[in-house]
Parts: C-alpha cells; sequence; structure tokens
C-alpha cells in the first residue's frame, strides 16, 4: 500500500483553475493541497522553494528512493518535508523513517517509530526485519561478539516484536496457524482424505496438494509413534 | 507474511556489509536478485516472456518449428540503468479521449461542442495514418503487443520493392478467425507476410518519429493548426509532460515506457500524431489490449531487469492496481498540477 491512511489518498486539486496563464514557471507553480494544511508560509518559504507535493506524491517518492536504496537522499528528502502532522504520519513517510534510522544507526528512533505507530501488514516483513536487526546488532556490540542462532532466539525472545509490525502468528511454524487448525479439524473426522479432498484442502488452506498431503502423511506417523510409546 | 523468512533476509544483510547494519546502497533489499544484467541481455530469457504472451494473436508458429532470432530490440542498458518510467498515454501523456467523451469539457468548463470536434480531427488523423501508412486494416485484428513479437516469422528480405497491396495477405486473413486459437492458420507463409507489414511500420516510425509532417504531406498544416488547437484548450498539457519526459530522456541512467490500453498500430499513429516519435523508441511501446497492464509491466521488468527501480505514471485504475499488484510506486496525473509537481520531482532528483 503506497498511499497512506485513506483519507491522504489523491488529495488532488478537484478542479483545474482554467485562468492560470500557462506561461506560469514550473518552479512556482503550487498545489493547494488542501488535505494538510502547513503552518502559513512554510510551503512558500524561501527554504523549501516549491514545497507542493501532495501526500500521495510525498509517499510516491519514498517508496522510490527506498527502492533504489537512495537512503541518503531519502533522509534529505524528509528532513525537507513540511511540518506538518498528517503527513508525518503517512505510512510510507514513517516506513522511510524508519528506514533511514536504521541505516543512520539511530536504533532508539527506530523502535520508536516501529512501536509507536501501526503498520499494515504489507509492510510487516520489512519492518521485522529492521527490528530484528538492529537489536541482533545492539545484543552483538554488548556481547562483543557474533551472535549465533541460540544467541539471536535469546534477543528475539527478550524483544519481541511490536504488536504494530506483527499480526502475533507464532513463527516457529511452516503454516499459518489457520491453515494448521483446518488441517487438525479435518484430520480428526477422516486421517486419509482422497485425492479430491486433498485438492479442496490445498483450496481451503492456500496450501499444495503436495503439502497436505505431507502433513497427513506425517501427522499419521507421528501419531502411530506416539501411541507406540506409550504403550 | 511469514517471519519464516526473514533470517534469510538478514543473513543476506550481514553478509553484504562489513559495518553490519547497513543496508544495500545499490539496489533493493530483496535478497532474490539477478546478478548481472537483467534477462533482457540474453535472448532466450526475453523470447520465452514474449513467446508466452498466449493472447497475442496465435499469429506465432508452433514451437516446434525452429525459429530464426527474434529481431532484436536494443539490447537493455547495461547495469548503470536505475529507473524505468512506466507511461500511460491517454489521459496521462496526452489529452485524447476525454476529448471525445465530453467528460473534459464538463470538468475544466469549456464548450463541449468544440472540445468533441477537436477529439473527431484528432480521431479521424489517427486512424487515415493508421490505415493508410500502418496497415490497420490488415493487421487490426492480428494486432500484438509489441512491434517486434512477431520478428521471429520474418526472413529478412528486402521489402523495398514489395508490394503489400497484392501479396495475398488480405484474402487469407478474411478467411476468418485466423488470428485467434493457436496453431499454424493460414500458414506459415501468411505468418511471414505480417511479419513483413510490422517491420515496416517499425521503419516507418524510424523514419518519420521526428518529421511526422513528412508523411502527412497535405495534410501538415491542418495538423499543425489542430495540435495548437489542442494545446491551447488543454492549457499545454501535452508540453508539460514532454518536459517531464525530456528529463527523463536527458538522463543516461532512466528510461521512458509507454504501456496503452490502445491497440499497438493505433497508438503507434497517436505517438506520432501527438509529437511524441522522438521521445520514445518504437521498442519502449507496449499494448495492453491483450494482456493486460500487468503482464505488460512483468514483460517489462523481465527486460530490463529487477537491479533498477520502476516508477509507474498515470491516471489511475488499471495502472495504479497493476503497480500495486508489483509493488511499483505510482504517481497519479489527475491535474495539471500533478504533472508540474512530478516536474519539480524531477528536477529536485527526488524520483
Amino acid at each position: 500500500m503506497l498511499a497512506g491512511p485513506p483519507a491522504g489518498s489523491g488529495g488532488l486539486l478537484q478542479q483545474m483553475t482554467p485562468e492560470l496563464p500557462s506561461s506560469v514557471a514550473m518552479h512556482h507553480y503550487q498545489q493547494s493541497a488542501p488535505q494538510h494544511s502547513p503552518p502559513p508560509g512554510a510551503s512558500m518559504s524561501p527554504l523549501l522553494p516549491s514545497f507542493g507535493f501532495t501526500q500521495e506524491q510525498v509517499a510516491c517518492v519514498c517508496e522510490v528512493l527506498q527502492q533504489s536504496g537512495n537512503i541518503e537522499r531519502l533522509g534529505r528528502f524528509l528532513w525537507s518535508l513540511p511540518a506538518c502532522e498528517k503527513l508525518h504520519k503517512n505510512e510510507s513517510v514513517l516506513k522511510a523513517k524508519a528506514i533511514v534510522a536504521f541505516h543512520r544507526g539511530n536504533f532508539k528512533e527506530l523502535y520508536r517509530v516501529l512501536e509507536s505507530n501501526q503498520f499494515s501488514p504489507h509492510n510487516h516483513p520489512k519492518l521485522q526485519a529492521l527490528w530484528l536487526k538492529a537489536h541482533y546488532v545492539e545484543a552483538e556490540k554488548l556481547r562483543g561478539r557474533a551472535l549465533g542462532a541460540v544467541g539471536k532466539y535469546r534477543v528475539r525472545r527478550k524483544f519481541p516484536l511490536p504488536r504494530t509490525i506483527w499480526d502475533g502468528e507464532e513463527t516457529s511454524y511452516c503454516f499459518k496457524e489457520k491453515s494448521r487448525s483446518v488441517l487438525r479439524d479435518w484430520y480428526t473426522h477422516n486421517p486419509y482424505p482422497s485425492p479430491r479432498e486433498k485438492r479442496e484442502l490445498a483450496e481451503a488452506t492456500g496450501l499444495t496438494t503436495t503439502q497436505v498431503s505431507n502433513w497427513f502423511k506425517n501427522r499419521r506417523q507421528r501419531d502411530r509413534a506416539a501411541e507406540q510409546k506409550d504403550g | 507474511m511469514q517471519l519464516h523468512r526473514t533470517p534469510a533476509i538478514l543473513s543476506q544483510m550481514m553478509t553484504d556489509s562489513p559495518s553490519g547494519f547497513q543496508l544495500s546502497e545499490n539496489g533493493p533489499v530483496s535478497p532474490v536478485k539477478a546478478e548481472s544484467n537483467g534477462p533482457g541481455g540474453s535472448g532466450s530469457g526475453r523470447r520465452a516472456r514474449e513467446g508466452s504472451g498466449g493472447g497475442d494473436g496465435g499469429s506465432r508458429s508452433s514451437r516446434g518449428r525452429g525459429r530464426r532470432q527474434n529481431n532484436p530490440s536494443p539490447s537493455s542498458p547495461e547495469s548503470n540503468l536505475e529507473r524505468v518510467f512506466i507511461w500511460d498515454l491517454d489521459e496521462t501523456i496526452i489529452i485524447f479521449h476525454s476529448l471525445l467523451t465530453g467528460s473534459f469539457a464538463t470538468r475544466y468548463g469549456k464548450d463541449a461542442q468544440s472540445v468533441v470536434q477537436l477529439g473527431f480531427r484528432m480521431e479521424e488523423m489517427v486512424f487515415n495514418l493508421a490505415d493508410t501508412h500502418f496497415f490497420f486494416n490488415d493487421v487490426e485484428d492480428c494486432d500484438q503487443v509489441h512491434i517486434d513479437d512477431v520478428a521471429s516469422d520474418d526472413n529478412g528480405q528486402d521489402l523495398s520493392s514489395y508490394n503489400f497491396g497484392s501479396d495475398g495477405f488480405h484474402a487469407a486473413a478474411s478467411n476468418g478467425n485466423l488470428c485467434l486459437a493457436t496453431g499454424v492458420r493460414g500458414g506459415v507463409d501468411w505468418m511471414r507476410k505480417l511479419a513483413f507489414r510490422y517491420r515496416k511500420i517499425k521503419d516507418m516510425y524510424n523514419n518519420y518519429r521526428n518529421s511526422v509532417g513528412g508523411l502527412l504531406g497535405a495534410k501538415r498544416e491542418q495538423w499543425l493548426q489542430l495540435r495548437s488547437e489542442i494545446e491551447a484548450m488543454t492549457d499545454n498539457w501535452l508540453t508539460l509532460a514532454i518536459k517531464c519526459l525530456t528529463l527523463i530522456n536527458s538522463r543516461s541512467n532512466c528510461v521512458n515506457v509507454l504501456v496503452t490500453t490502445t491497440q499497438l498500430v493505433p497508438a503507434l499513429a497517436k505517438v506520432l500524431l501527438f509529437g511524441l516519435g522522438g521521445i520514445f523508441p518504437i521498442e519502449n511501446i507496449y499494448s495492453a489490449t491483450k494482456i493486460g497492464k500487468e503482464s505488460c509491466f512483468e514483460r517489462i521488468v523481465s527486460r530490463f531487469g529487477r537491479k533498477c527501480t520502476y516508477v509507474v505514471v498515470g491516471d489511475g485504475q488499471d495502472e495504479e492496481a497493476a503497480a500495486k499488484q508489483l509493488n511499483f510506486p505510482f504517481w497519479r496525473i489527475s491535474s495539471h498540477s500533478d504533472t508540474a509537481a512530478l516536474y519539480n520531482a524531477l528536477e529536485m532528483d527526488f524520483l
């Protein structure tokens, strides 16, 4: 999702002003962007020459600079934004801030941004990666040497992902809880689904039929093993 | 999304940089990256891509037959290509369709009659050009996505004295349903004639792209008049768009690509008639009528690779949806100010 919250999408001029002479120089072609009202004069200030970007356009620039890895320029762009609350709460802008903070090693700021704003699922993976990496790096600095798998596990336990960037799904499983519960339910009715039923299950769970087959096979095997063990 | 993937991403990031917490500066953070230049450089990658556009009118011969190498589009720019701007045509770069429907008049409070008239006059020129010079009558039902799509059926023979009017293409084509379904309909012969036509179109475009007047002969004055009337009516919409396009073209690491829902041949005519021929090489023009914008975008990515960033510029609907699907940033054009803002963003080096 590129644009921010719905209220901010578009925010474009509803009407052109036909009387505007077409000789108006490009630089000074301001947009009256009604959805964010900068402090009077902010967008006209000589320091911010032609800040005539809508929220959506700001978000677009943030995305482009992020995707191209131009974090320095992204930082400068963010710095040049007018002090408008709504603008700064735009998700693409926040994401950009998080990335810039990470890039600069300013982890406190990174955590602050990640924890105080809700992000849409689309952005979760990237932001989770930033969170974890920052924590790993800090832990390594404390430890004085690189972290192994166990070390990282402990870091993850100590600094669980904030719900702003995580949907709470437990992650030590390969399949989502939703899928697994569908499979489990089915298993209690019939541990031997037919090929067609497997296909239906695959569709219902978003898995492939092979995955469904394997899940059942493994489940049966493990049940059998458990039974034997119990005697 | 599963966090499951994260360890892979992180170890990628870790190995990328010695300092340990820099994200890679030079490209998207995705761990899946093509190494060298995009597959555009290798013929097979691209050809597979284009061949799989199954809906392209069945003009592909059966796969088994040995094929001549595709007329290669200019090989994709080296890995210094940073950004690809994917433009929509109607209502983004040019105002045309909304002239005809009257919606432009309504929106901007102009006189409906005169606006629609302008639209009609331009439409007539577009189809005249398409029919006269681009074989539109012949190829209308066998329209392609891209000018090189049938090149592999070409045999490269000299066309300077070839008589398109009497080569039997039309007779064969009027045999109904030739361009649907796969298979060798009309035969190898017919395919080759189709390829000749597309080659001829390509040559025409390349010869006249910077001197459309030459193509129009007596109608040139009329055309220039019409163009300036449209510019005046639309408050120099096109002029503004051209400024952006030109700025992008002036950068060696950026490229402009056009994806339109008009059929390819009329689209080429539009491009020429609106003075955009000098801006878009014909190989950078794609028609989404058959396969949709998203598939076109995917073809473009196959061509230029994943190392560069893509920006979609359009007036909404299809291109926005397609951009979202592929996670491309989208710049919406709804009015002059949006194009002006785009120019500013380009000039300030933000895009």
